[in-house]
């Protein structure tokens, strides 16, 4: 399982280039178009990265709902294996209950976030904007501690 | 009278979250009872929300970073009615389209309270619920979820 840590201001190259918006898995790398990578500082949002590969956001933090949004994105390494690193991350560094994520309804990469623990809860319509057209999506929620 | 939905002072900001907090009422995301304002404006700030007067209350919009036409809403206004709300929320969301350019708009429920009554009067139907996702009243609760269109 690949080792997530910290950001660092040197991983600025890497998360601008991975990032392609709020969503639970992507990867291929930010398209000319992609929005600005998240704000690394402050207490809502924490930017985790393997070096050269890929990098893990937990935004909108709040420790009283233990929950967070969780993104993933990597160049060109398995996105999946990055989701699960960081899965452990939130539930045993950073004690959240659960996480929520974003993927495209119908999304290439649902069966793998299922494959680990995700559970589809919400589909929301025209709630991403894609190659012209606003399609649906849907939020999925992975519960990491009952208590 | 078309009620009117205008941008909030920082002034009235801090006026109507503390008559929120009176009236323990939740809004976008925040738990007034328990988040100081300062906390509460640094997330406004963070998650780049519209704040607007309505009535004696407030409504707010966040933009969704993966839509530019759609963004979620909230809307507290203390005391009111439900003609009131309905009044309220119809200019709100008609705002929406004709100043912001959204074409639809979700509510994610902060905190149960007997504002849900009002949102389907308003064109917002319910979408289904986030599981366990709010802590309040010392358990977990499901987070219910609306979405319309704003034309």
């Amino acid at each position: 399982m690949p080792e997530l840590r910290g950001y660092r201001t040197r991983d600025a190259g890497l998360l601008a280039t991975a990032w392609q918006g709020p969503l639970l898995m992507a990867t291929g790398g930010a398209g000319p178009f992609a929005p600005p990578p998240p704000e690394p500082d402050g207490h809502w949002c924490r930017v985790l990265v393997v070096p050269d590969a890929g990098v893990a956001v937990l935004d909108r933090i709040d420790h009283v709902h233990r929950t967070a949004r969780l993104s993933v994105a990597t160049l060109d390494a398995p996105v999946v294996d990055l989701l699960a690193a960081a899965l452990v991350v939130a539930g045993e560094r950073l004690r959240l209950r659960q996480v929520i994520g974003v993927l495209p309804t119908g999304d290439e990469q649902q069966t793998a976030a299922a494959a680990l623990g995700f559970v589809a809860e919400v589909t929301i319509p025209e709630h991403v904007w894609r190659d012209g057209n606003a399609v649906p999506a849907t939020i999925w929620r992975a519960g990491l501690d009952d208590t | 009278m078309t009620p009117e939905i205008v941008p909030c002072t920082t002034a009235q900001l801090r006026r109507r979250l503390e008559l929120l907090t009176d009236h323990r009422m939740a809004f976008l995301g925040r738990d007034t009872r328990t988040d100081p304002v300062a906390m509460i404006e640094d997330w406004f700030r963070y998650v780049r929300a519209r704040l607007f007067t309505a009535g004696d209350g407030l409504f707010g919009v966040v933009p969704n970073e993966l839509n530019p036409h759609q963004a979620e809403i909230d809307i507290a206004v203390p005391g009111a009615s439900a003609a009131e709300y309905t009044a309220l929320l119809g200019a709100a969301i008609r705002l929406c389209r004709t100043h912001l350019d959204l074409h639809s708009v979700v509510r994610i429920e902060p905190n149960r309270d007997g504002r849900a009554a009002h949102l389907e009067p308003a064109g917002l139907r319910p979408i289904g619920v986030l599981h366990g996702c709010r802590f309040q009243d010392g358990d977990y609760h499901d987070q219910r979820l609306w979405w319309g269109q704003t034309a």
